[in-house]
């Protein structure tokens, strides 16, 4: 029961910081439920920031760092309160056949008890999370002196990964007094809730909400997004990470012309990401980059300035955060670590452009135990459906952002892997996870509309 | 909703609903098989008693069977469950420390362990022994 009031608080206090980021009425308004979707991330975002803080770098007691979790969530509901507004815009209102809700609540059953069925077995999650994830929160419990966990005999458990998973697990487990596994696997469903919430309320509020629900439908039917989730490694939120922060910055950018709260969380969500995994930091730039150029005027880029300025607002304070602890491992990633000479090599060595190409493009026909090859399945959707027209640039930057993503690990793979087929062997279905709600949310946000609007 | 955005819509619906479905079942074909204590729990409560004997913080080395090549998936495994369970003690996966968790399947002769200049400290069952590394002073 103690874990559960735990959990409520870490998602009330991401949903006062949301609130105090991006005001809303006090009363509850239409674009609450993004703010309730993106909650989870926040408050977990905000606890493992908190404990990194106050435990690792700053040496105070656990009691300090849940002190430091209340208090922070205090004062977010405090500036939320203050920074309460009038009136929100009303959002799209189209309605969902009661069908579609029905076949929703199926999916979402399918994928709870999936999830419960696989963490009965394996409580403790699959390889690496007793190997690198929960064993860095085990750490982070236990240790006395705050740089064990980070010292390089542990060099084949990944000391540089960062801390998003495993200090979010910590400050729990301290707080709950116990560690207690079902707090871990609870903390992967709350990344893998918003993962699904999140493009779900976006939609709904910009396309109605058949088009968010069926979107919801879609992501848990790429199912390895559940069976990671219970696998407990950090890809379920890192996928998180990039839906979230790539829908808060369409919204940013389609919704909200006047407002700069949507920005400002796409920011710091993105930054979120480069504080889940090394790849996060690989989509801060791609998403900065795709806001900045992927456009279809020139008008659409001089708005752009603006909008880049509060989504680096809303990032500099945790990028902070993941320099200063990157900035003291002491070892280096293995895959970047690579000798700048041999990564050059790498990537002239056509065998492994032709390894990674079709391992690659096999993972994306066979992707997430479907039938049918995913791409077959969402072009129909879209060649039956139809584009939404005039296209504008900023629907495309979900699509571009994804490919971008997956371009960067291609070059990776080629470059900074030492044993390639390993390599991919025991990542490629995880790397393409990371990509696939912000992919579904981008073929759904280019639909035409499929309801009277 | 026109007819033909009804029909991608079941044809989305239906196609991720069987992609669920067919995980849902195949975890519950595993769940209904599954032992009623999962690997890691049974193998980190093995070494409860180990723990218990050795000080919550600091380094310690580890060796399993002679000629297990390096990287042996098992053999990587259950050192790294052991690091799992022994957190905040380093286990270091060679035996250049005072004091070495062996984990061993086959049997080992304690004479020949004391030829390499390991005493046998005390066994706890199960193949886990702490040793004494004796040229480490």
């Amino acid at each position: 029961m103690a874990a559960l009031f735990l959990l409520l608080i870490t998602v009330a206090s991401g949903f006062a910081l949301v609130r105090a980021i991006w005001p809303a009425p006090w009363r509850w308004s239409a674009a609450d439920p993004i703010r309730l979707a993106l909650a989870p991330v926040a408050g977990l975002g905000l606890a493992s920031i908190l404990f990194y803080l106050v435990r690792i770098a700053a040496g105070l007691p656990p009691m300090a760092a849940a002190g430091a979790m209340l208090g922070a969530a205090g004062v977010a509901g405090v500036v939320a309160r203050k920074r309460a507004t009038a009136e929100e815009a009303p959002g799209h209102s189209g309605k969902a056949p009661f069908w579609i809700w029905v076949l929703l609540a199926a999916a979402a059953a399918l994928s709870i008890f999936t999830v419960t069925m696989m963490t009965s077995i394996a409580p403790h999650g699959e390889w690496d999370a007793w190997s690198v994830w929960n064993l860095r929160a085990r750490f982070l419990v236990r240790a006395a002196n705050m740089q064990i966990p980070f010292v390089a005999l542990l060099d084949w458990s990944h000391p540089d990964y960062p801390l998003m998973v495993p200090a979010s697990i910590a400050m729990l487990w301290s707080a709950c007094g116990t560690e207690s596994q079902p707090i871990a696997a609870w903390v992967q469903a709350l990344f893998l809730i918003s993962a699904i919430a999140v493009p779900f309320t976006v939609l709904r509020y910009l396309r109605g909400a058949a088009i968010g629900a069926i979107a919801a439908i879609a992501i848990i039917g790429g199912s390895t997004i559940v069976r990671m989730t219970a696998a407990m490694y950090a890809d379920v939120p890192m996928a998180a990470m990039i839906v979230c922060s790539g829908a808060m910055a369409v919204l940013a950018l389609e919704s909200e012309p006047n407002g700069r709260g949507p920005a400002i969380l796409a920011g710091l969500v993105a930054a979120l990401g480069a504080w889940t995994k090394n790849e996060g930091m690989l989509f801060f730039g791609v998403l900065a980059g795709s806001i900045a150029f992927v456009a279809a005027s020139r008008a659409e880029l001089t708005a752009r300035l603006g909008k880049l300025r509060d989504f680096a607002i809303g990032a500099a304070p945790v990028l902070a955060v993941v320099f200063y602890f990157k900035s003291g491992a002491t070892v280096t990633n293995d895959l970047v670590g690579s000798a700048s000479g041999t990564f050059m090599g790498r990537l002239a060595d056509t065998h492994r452009h032709w390894v990674t190409f079709w391992a690659m493009a096999g993972e994306s026909l066979t992707f997430g135990n479907y039938v049918v090859p995913p791409a077959i399945v969402f072009g129909v959707w879209l060649g039956v459906n139809r584009l939404r027209r005039p296209l504008r640039g900023a629907w495309l930057i979900p699509i571009f952002a994804a490919v971008a993503q997956l371009a960067g690990y291609y070059v990776v793979y080629i470059g900074g892997s030492t044993d390639i087929h390993w390599q991919i062997d025991n990542s490629v279905a995880r790397i393409m996870m990371h990509v696939w709600p912000l992919c579904l949310f981008g073929v759904f946000l280019i639909t035409a509309p499929i309801e009277k609007e | 909703m026109q007819p033909r955005a009804v029909a991608a819509t079941l044809l989305v619906a239906a196609v991720s609903l069987f992609s669920a479905y067919r995980l849902f079942t195949q975890t519950a074909d595993a769940y209904t098989q599954a032992p009623a204590v999962d690997g890691v729990t049974e193998y980190t409560g093995r070494l409860q008693a180990l723990k218990d004997a050795l000080p919550p913080t600091g380094v310690i080395g580890y060796m399993t069977d002679p000629g297990t090549p390096a990287n042996n998936t098992d053999a990587v495994a259950e050192h790294h469950i052991i690091q799992y369970a022994l957190a905040p003690l380093v286990v270091v996966p060679n035996a250049n420390q005072k004091y070495v968790v062996g984990n061993f399947h086959k049997a080992i002769a304690t004479g020949s362990l004391r030829d390499q200049g390991f005493k046998l400290v005390r066994e706890f069952g199960n193949g886990i022994a702490l040793l004494e590394n004796e040229k480490v002073k």
